[in-house]
């Protein structure tokens, strides 16, 4: 099995730490106006999982596709993105259908954390946001072949 | 009535599957926008995890739209219904 990047995994855990942040914010603003209940919080937290999970595997995707022609690498974004849309659309069905559980509208609006993260990461400078010249170092600690192609072992 | 509740469930569903030909845009898009980073990272591979960090984040930014289509579909297929039909009961009980 391929070697997850360290750049996936880092951006991974600043997005599913801002995920975790803004869900906190949700669950307050649901108590404030007085609609916290237990399946908030828990459509709040599938929500929020599958939301880090989807940029996880979108990240994964871009990983693998370095290296490949480019023709292959359309293909195969474009089936990721159909994939992980009828993952996200699954899972909001199972929670619709499981009404006892889980609330639908927390958990659609935990699909958008990663988004405003992302926007707001626009305007902190966090450890790892390096330079060009640090990539090379970054990419020796990996094990990276410094050409860019990695070895596809699928 | 009958007519009226099937006629709001075919334009919810009609408009659900409607939303999601935004899906479309953003697999074009992102694919274009991964297959150009490759292409960079080939020239340039000492800015390999710069451009892979610029293009994660590029690839997100880009497949919110595909999102914001996804949501407003499920919105039409589960929640929309009950609420216009309740909305066409109550309206036919003040008539």
């Amino acid at each position: 099995m391929k070697k997850i990047n360290a750049t996936v995994l880092r951006e991974t855990l600043y997005v599913a730490v801002g995920t975790a942040i803004l869900s906190i914010v949700l669950n307050a603003v649901y108590l404030i106006i007085g609609r916290w209940n237990l399946t908030v919080l828990f459509g709040n937290i599938l929500g929020a999982v599958v939301a880090v999970l989807n940029f996880f595997l979108m990240a994964l995707t871009v990983q693998s596709s370095i290296g490949k022609d480019e023709k292959a690498i359309k293909t195969r974004v474009q089936f990721s993105l159909l994939f992980r849309l009828l993952f996200m659309f699954g899972v909001a069905v199972i929670a619709h259908f499981i009404p006892k559980a889980f609330d639908l509208i927390p958990l659609l609006i935990s699909y958008f954390f990663p988004r405003i993260v992302i926007m707001c990461r626009g305007f902190i400078k966090l450890p790892g946001d390096e330079t060009p010249a640090s990539d090379a170092a970054s990419d020796a600690e990996d094990g990276a072949d410094p050409s860019g192609n990695e070895a596809d072992d699928e | 009535m009958e007519l009226a509740i099937g006629i709001i469930l075919g334009a919810c569903a009609l408009g659900a599957g409607m939303a999601m030909i935004a899906g479309i845009g953003p697999g074009i898009g992102e694919g274009n926008a991964v297959a150009k980073a490759c292409e960079a990272i080939g020239r340039q591979p000492e800015s390999k995890s710069s451009v892979t960090t610029t293009m994660l984040m590029g690839c997100a930014i880009a497949e919110t739209t595909g999102l914001y289509a996804l949501v407003i579909a499920i919105l039409l297929i589960f929640v929309a219904p009950s609420r216009l039909v309740n909305i066409l009961v109550e309206t036919m009980k003040n008539v």
